[in-house]
Order: C-alpha cells, then structure tokens, then sequence
C-alpha cells in the first residue's frame, strides 16, 4: 500500500505549430514541432529527479507544461492524485500555489519597481496565507530561510548580486509553502563558487520542507551531486530515466554514455580518450525515422533507422529506449 | 625568454566610468611558447577576457593600458595602427563565446572567409575558393561547397562557431585567442569542438590562449593554465601540476566547488563572501576576506607571485600549508 506519487505525469504531448517557415512548407515539411512527444515520469515527496538533455529536446517546454503556463496537447498531469489539466477555480489556485516555478534568470520575474520585501508580501497576500499585520515578519522568515540579510526586504532587486537573486526568486517560490519546486537552469547563470552555495540552499530547503524537487539542466555534474533520479530527454522523448547514481556507473542509452563522456573531468588528459557524440541534434521539424538518435549513434543498425525504440527495462533495472540495450552490442 | 611567441609584463588595464575608476588588470605577466595552449581561467570579474582583447589592442578608449606586451619580441603596445591591423588576424586571430555577434549576418560564409582571404594578399579567385573549401573541411562543416552559400543564421550554434574558426584560420594565425568558446554550446558540442581545437592546434603548430571560466575545460584542453582573480594571476602551472597539487587558496577553494562524483547530495563547499570591488586600488592579497588559510602577513602588501616548484608560480603566501587536494572520481 504505497501512497500515489506527488507529481505523476503521463505520455505528456505539446505539440507547437512552426509560423513562417515557407521554405519548410515547400519543402514537404509538417509544419509542427512535437516538442513532448509522450513523456511520462512521476516525483515523490522529498524527492530530486533531474530533467537532464541539450537545447531543444523539450526539458523546458516540460517546465512550462507543468506549471501550465503552457497548454498540454495530450497527456495527463496528476498532482497528489487530482487530474491538473481539468482544475479550476479555487483548486487550480491551489495546486499553483503547491507547485512554484524557479526560473534561470530571477531578474526576470522579479518586478523591478517592487522592494524585495513587496515582492514576497504580494505572494502571501494574493494566496491570503498572511494578516497584513503578519506579513513583515513572515517575509523576514523567508530571508532567513534563503540567508538573505532581513534588510533585503527594503531593497530592489537591481541591487543584489546574481546568487542573491536567485536567494529572492527562491525564497518567492516558498513564500506560498509549495511542495514541489520545478526549478528550470536555476544556477546556469552563475560563477561556479556561487552555484555551490545555491545547490546547497535547495539540498538543505529540500530537507528542511520535504520538497519535492524537479531539477531541469543541462549540467550532468549537478545532476550527479543532486538528483535521487534522472531523465534524459532527446528531441521531446525520454530515452532513459532511471536512479542516478546507477546510470552514472553504467548508463544504458548510447546518448546518455555520450552526454557523461562529453563532460569535461578535472582530469588532465581524458579527454583524447572518448570519440565524441556525431553531429548535431536534428531538426525537430522532420526528426529521423525510427530511433532519433540514429543518426548520431556509433552502434545504429538497420532497426533503428525504421522502428522507434519503446521505452522498456529491456532486462535491466531501469527504462532505456534503445533496441541494443540489453544486447552485447550496447557494451560499448 | 627569448623564444617566447607572446611575452606580457605587469599589463594593468584601468577603466574610467562614470562611477570612477575600476582597476580591472593589475600587473599580468603571462609567457607563451610557440605551439603551447594556455587557459586563462577565473569566475566572473576576474579579467580574462580583459587580457585577450588587451593583447590586441582592442579595449575601448576609456581603458588606459600600461605594461609591455611583446609579440615575437615586437612591443604591440608601441605598435602602430596598420601594424595592429596586420597583426590582427595574420599574427593572431580572436573567436569569441558567441559567433552571431562577430559573423556578419548579411554577407554569406563564403563571403566572409574570402574577406579574411583577400586582406591576407591572395589574389587569385579560384585559388581563394579552393582555400576556403579546404578550410570549410578543415573545420568540419560537411558539404562545404553547399555551405559557402549560406547566411549566418542557416547555420546551428556549433556549426557557427565552426565557421569562425575557418574565417579565423583564412588568416594563417600563429597564435589563436578562444574567448570561452564553448560555453553556449550543448556539452556534446563543447566536446566536439574543444577536440577540433586541439587537432587543429597542434596540426598547423599554433599556440593557443583560452579563457573559460571551466576548469574543466582547461583540464582536457590546455597544457598550462593561469588562474585569475580580482585582475591578477594567482597561479601558474602545468595542467598535470595544477589539478594534483593546487598551490594556491583560491585555486584550491575552486576545485572544491566542483560538484564531484562519490559525494553525491553532500553539501558542496561554498567560497564564502564576494569577490572584491574593483573600483578601488587592492592592499594585500585580493582573496584574504575570503581565505581559510590567511596569515597576518596576507594582509601586508600583495604577495609576489614566486616559483615554488618546477614551472609552478603560486602568490599565496600559504602555499606551503594547503592541505593537499584530493579528487573523488
């Protein structure tokens, strides 16, 4: 008898119509971008699963999605059992209050003209989880839940470094006592020192409020020092999804093996040990046939350049979209 | 010494705006062998990319510019115009983190590698197509004779930044300053293109200055590599030396900072504090605020950067006392 999952979502599809684009029409082109091609995973209380892939391969678009500030297509978005998609009214307000977004460049959706402390008080204000009277000191609270000086609340947002931002946009999030965070990029923007001290804020807030967490980024070394699980998207789909520490040691996915290898290590001199992942990612507008990594895959065979791969164990432990998965060819 | 291809002594580069001063480069010294690669590598401030377009003379004129800057033994800071210009481009060339801003969006590849061509003096057509081709594959752009037709913007990120390196390459430089070259790119990119880099490097015998602010880059790329911070050097190594026995406080505090595998959501170490202001002149050493291993004497003038092993200069007057670091892979 396990309690459903917090966040579950099921063969999610956003699909966004290409404007423009005549030379695409002509050219026999369909015109649509599948940007989530049914993408499923579920998050647990306390929980970090990492959304890891390049540009374009729908990580952010997964973001938007699930805070709706984009409309699915198809799928179904379920949090704490309730279906989100079709919530309204009172029950919509609250489920965006459950679920806040951390974005990667804060200052943009942090208002200018607003003192810190305006920013968090109209948060708590709107959601009414505040007596006027209360505010001050619950916005001094969420400054030192984030190790802001309780004077921020007196200042702009110009005025802060970049670290200190992202320290505001977070203590934003919390501000209407969410249980999970989709954090999309949330330290891409900063110097390496300063990353440290806010991927440390998440693991202690995490622990501190069971947060769950889903952690959208490019950077493999984060998602190996925060993530519990990880999902690794290509053009819209998850060709691997499993517990981090275990894809690390041994990833399943010719993709996933590339994107670790293609890492820089602290380690002089590895680099002329690993080829380099082929090419580049291809137009989402007419992605290849069959697997759409084939093209870039060292191992493709005539397969994979017809049939898409499901995402299944495969004989292993966790789902892997590849048909050499599981085969001697894989262990490449 | 004298066989030094790029020889800077005490650069400083100071801005004026309108806020005052801000003292961005305070005395570099940086020495380059022909057919070396060097990564110049700090966080935010800390004056690489300063440095680079200080080499060509390329700081707007609210920069005052002093030190000596000797390129095959020729003072470019006593250089003039035309001069600069020649050695722009022939003697060394630039590509920058973000090709979109220095390729021209209205002219096409073609055209822009036959620009680099005709000021290089060739004057024969079909030989400057030949050559632009040739470089097109050198680079690794497939169909390149399709490709001398596009824009810009037909291009993908990594592609672009291919591109550049050709036009660059149009040049014949001897030396190749990379700002952050990859940083906007996919990390599959990244290493498609660092390894090009490198091949290229050491096929046409050039050297090599990248600046980036990963070290991990500078590990699988560079075969020395300064550390910078506030507009100094704070080390200078050999990569082998620098990531097995890091040598100085903040060189040390970086590499920490790195998430690293086996350490999995264990609190990362953090440098605390900020880096320091840059709008007034530095007394003592630039990250005493922020050091676990200060001594008083940090505090009594800027430590000297010295020799304390072989090719290693450290200007932390605790380098004797660091612990050692230890890398969990």
């Amino acid at each position: 008898m396990t309690d459903p999952p917090l966040l579950e979502v099921d063969h999610l599809v956003k699909t966004f119509a290409q404007r423009g684009g005549m030379v695409q029409r002509i050219a026999g082109g369909t015109g649509l971008v599948r940007a989530l091609d049914g993408v499923s995973f579920t998050v647990g209380r306390g929980e970090t699963l990492a959304i890891v892939g390049e540009s374009g391969c729908g990580k952010s678009t997964l973001a938007r999605c699930l805070v709706r500030l984009h409309e699915p297509d198809g799928g179904a978005i379920r949090f704490e059992g309730a279906d989100v998609l079709r919530l309204t009214g009172t029950q919509r307000r609250q489920f965006n209050r459950r679920l806040q977004m951390i974005f990667q460049d804060p200052y943009g959706s942090l208002n200018p003209r607003m003192r810190v402390g305006e920013s968090l008080g109209e948060a708590l204000a709107v959601h009414h989880l505040a007596e006027a009277s209360q505010i001050p000191a619950r916005v001094a609270e969420l400054l030192e839940l984030v190790s802001l000086p309780a004077g921020a609340a007196l200042r702009y947002p110009h005025e802060f470094s970049g670290g200190q931002r992202q320290r505001i946009g977070i203590a934003r999030a919390l501000a209407v006592e969410p249980l999970c965070l989709v954090a999309d990029e949330p330290v891409s923007a900063l110097d390496v020192s300063v990353q440290a001290q806010i991927i440390n804020l998440f693991l202690e807030l995490q622990q501190r409020l069971d947060l769950a967490l889903v952690f959208i980024t490019h950077d493999l070394r984060l998602v190996r020092h925060i993530a519990h699980r990880m999902a690794v998207m290509y053009l819209g789909r998850i060709v691997e999804a499993g517990p981090t520490g275990a894809i690390f040691a041994a990833p399943r996915h010719p993709y996933t093996r590339g994107l670790i290898a293609a890492v820089p290590q602290l380690v002089p001199g590895r680099h002329d040990l690993n080829e380099a992942v082929l090419g580049e990612i291809p137009s989402p507008l007419s992605p290849p046939k069959g697997c759409t990594f084939h093209p870039r895959c060292r191992l493709a065979e005539e397969r994979c350049r017809c049939t898409p791969p499901r995402l299944d164990n495969r004989g292993g432990g966790w789902p892997v979209a590849c048909h050499l998965a599981g085969t001697e060819e894989a262990q490449g | 010494m004298t066989d030094a291809l790029l020889d800077i002594r005490n650069l400083q580069v100071c801005f004026s705006t309108d806020n005052g001063p801000v003292f961005a480069l305070n005395g570099l010294d940086l020495s380059l062998r022909p057919g070396e690669t060097l990564g110049l590598v700090g966080e935010s401030g800390s004056g690489k990319s300063v440095t680079l377009r200080a080499i060509l003379r390329l700081l707007r004129a609210n920069a005052a510019v002093t030190g000596r800057i000797a390129w095959r033994g020729e003072d470019l800071m006593r250089a003039s115009k035309a001069r600069l210009q020649q050695v722009r481009g022939s003697g060394i060339g630039l590509i920058f983190q973000e090709p979109m801003s220095a390729l021209n969006p209205v002219l096409t590849i073609g055209q822009q590698i036959d620009e680099s061509l005709v000021a290089h003096g060739q004057r024969d057509r079909g030989a400057r197509r030949r050559r632009a081709l040739e470089l097109l594959d050198l680079v690794g752009i497939p169909a390149a004779a399709a490709r001398l037709e596009n824009y810009p913007h037909e291009f993908s990120g990594g592609m672009r930044q291919r591109a550049m390196i050709a036009i660059v390459l149009a040049a014949e430089p001897k030396l190749l300053l990379a700002d952050e070259p990859t940083t906007a790119l996919d990390v599959t990119i990244q290493d498609q293109i660092l390894k090009l880099l490198k091949r290229l490097v050491r096929d046409l015998g050039m050297a090599m200055i990248l600046v980036t602010h990963d070290l991990g880059v500078v590990a699988e790329t560079c075969d020395r590599v300064l550390v910078m911070y506030a507009g100094q050097v704070v080390e200078n190594a050999p990569v082998a030396r620098l990531f097995t026995h890091p040598r100085h406080a903040y060189t040390l505090a970086l590499l920490r900072s790195v998430p690293q595998g086996g350490t999995a959501r264990a609190p990362l170490q953090t440098i605390p504090g900020q880096p320091p202001r840059l709008d007034r002149p530095l007394e003592g050493c630039a990250f005493l605020p922020r050091c676990q291993y200060q001594e008083p004497a940090c505090s009594r003038g800027r430590p000297p950067l010295v020799e304390i092993g072989e090719n290693h200069l450290s200007a932390c007057l605790a380098a004797a006392k660091l612990p050692p670091w230890t890398q969990t892979a």
